[in-house]
């Protein structure tokens, strides 16, 4: 726990590997978080792939969603050689013997579902020091889509018309993951999944209820939307960024 | 990371917090072998830390009175105390600048008591490459709390909770006797950035006495305290 960036350091500037093995919309979620900072992504939801890219791609540390991808924690910690390959692992499920078994298994941290945004760039941020000496920056602010200007640490979002909005930490994980996912139908059930979790009790309209009040936010009206389709009997679309800058 | 001579018998935890939580972190952490003392001051923990040479720290950095930050980290000896901090404040900056000091691991409040003994085990494993035996089940005030199997056994009836209602009997069966208020335990359960319907507290209450088969007229767990809150009655231990 000594010295900073002293043992195997990617260096200044050099952007560190993170492996995420977790579902798409969510991979999605936290690649786009994780600009925040300097990292690379890739995802993977099979063995092989995720073996291939353990080999090749040599990533400095994992991010397993536990609840789909339980076994993969030995696949990604067993493909190291000298072991100690920091991972961190995502579960929406309340319950001790899950995480001390994670914990027993190799893994380093746990990020519990629902997260607000700044856990997917603290956790990782803590250990990659812990384990490899390295101090990943900040980029409070960074662009989403090019339309949306999005900080972090303020907690705003500005629009391209340079509006502020405020909002809160659920509104904008929702944000960050429509986002994150331009151009696909995110249906309801994924969207519950992925930020609120599945053990949670909730109203079957919270989706909809949370979406309704970022539209307002947004100014984004449901019949001409700028940014949020509703894909009818679907779910909700991220319009993709077009024309503008 | 190197890890440090092994731990023979009960591992030292400080605990710097207010009232209620700081109770129920100590009730908590009895489902590890381990023995804590708990303190709100940070001048008398300054001192524990150099006269009673922790294994383990978890301060809350958001005090009423005094600034436990500067704690994070401490030194005795020539060994950091490894720290976990509590916070209410889940922000980015606050998370930051606390690995930036040096803790080891990071709970936002409101407190869950898995999580809280989860993250324990696994930094003591860490830090002393020893596992600290895990006690799933517990006993308090007549009651045996399950934590893994997140039940409660009163006599012969065995009853589930759900999350939050263990949290609340955490908080109420750790300071037994006292009245906690309305606002202390939305704050501890809930925390204080959530906006509650006026009756979210005794909603809960009232389903956690269900459970418990307790009557609020004559009561055996939770008692009303009118105007003020609740107050948990330890059954002696036949």
């Amino acid at each position: 726990m000594s010295g900073r960036g002293t043992n195997g350091s990617d260096g200044e500037g050099q952007h560190s590997r993170i492996l995420l093995v977790v579902g798409r919309a969510l991979a999605n979620l936290v690649a786009v978080t994780l600009k925040h900072s300097n990292y690379d992504t890739r995802d993977c939801s099979n063995e092989a792939d995720c073996r291939r890219l353990m080999a090749e791609w040599q990533p400095h540390m994992a991010l397993v969603d536990i609840d789909h991808y339980n076994s993969f924690i030995e696949i990604v910690a067993g493909a190291t050689a000298n072991g100690g390959f920091p991972i961190v692992a995502l579960t929406r499920r309340r319950d001790t013997a899950i995480k001390l078994n994670a914990f027993e298994r190799g893994a380093d941290d746990i990020i519990e579902v629902p997260f607000t945004l700044d856990e997917i760039i603290a956790r990782p941020f803590a250990l990659m020091r812990r384990a490899r000496g390295v101090n990943p920056p900040l980029n409070a602010r960074i662009r989403l889509n090019s339309v949306l200007e999005v900080d972090l640490v303020a907690q705003t979002v500005k629009l391209d018309n340079g509006r502020a909005l405020d909002l809160t930490p659920i509104q904008q994980t929702l944000l960050y993951i429509l986002a994150a996912n331009h151009g696909e139908v995110l249906t309801r059930e994924t969207l519950l999944a992925s930020i609120w979790g599945s053990d949670f009790q909730i109203e079957s309209n919270v989706v909809d209820r949370h979406i309704r009040e970022l539209r307002v936010k947004l100014d984004d009206d449901w019949r001409t939307p700028r940014y949020i389709e509703t894909v009818a009997g679907q779910g909700y679309r991220w319009r993709a960024a077009e024309s503008q800058g | 990371m190197a890890t440090r001579s092994p731990i023979s018998g009960a591992a030292r935890v400080l605990i710097v917090a207010d009232d209620p939580l700081a109770q129920t972190l100590v009730l908590t952490l009895n489902h590890g072998v381990y023995v804590s003392k708990a303190t709100a001051d940070v001048d008398e923990a300054l001192a524990l830390s150099a006269s009673w040479k922790p294994h383990l720290l978890i301060l809350d950095i958001d005090l009423m009175s005094g600034d436990a930050s500067a704690l994070i980290a401490e030194r005795v000896g020539l060994r950091r105390m490894p720290t976990i901090v509590l916070t209410e404040r889940g922000d980015l900056k606050t998370k930051l600048s606390v690995f930036d000091k040096g803790a080891d691991d990071f709970i936002t409040l409101p407190l869950s008591p898995e999580e809280l003994v989860a993250r324990t085990l696994a930094l003591m494993r860490r830090t002393y490459g020893q596992s600290v035996p895990f006690i799933a089940v517990i006993k308090v005030g007549g009651l045996e709390i399950d934590l893994l199997n997140r039940r409660v056994r009163s006599g012969t009836s065995v009853l589930h909770l759900t999350a939050i209602e263990q949290s609340l009997l955490y908080l109420l069966a750790s300071n037994p006797g006292k009245t906690v208020d309305r606002e202390s335990i939305l704050d501890a359960l809930w925390g204080t950035d959530y906006v509650a319907e006026s009756n979210l507290v005794d909603r809960h209450v009232r389903n956690l006495r269900v459970k418990l088969k307790n009557s609020w007229r004559r009561p055996r767990f939770i008692a009303t305290v009118p105007g003020k809150g609740y107050r948990f009655l330890p059954v002696p231990d036949a």
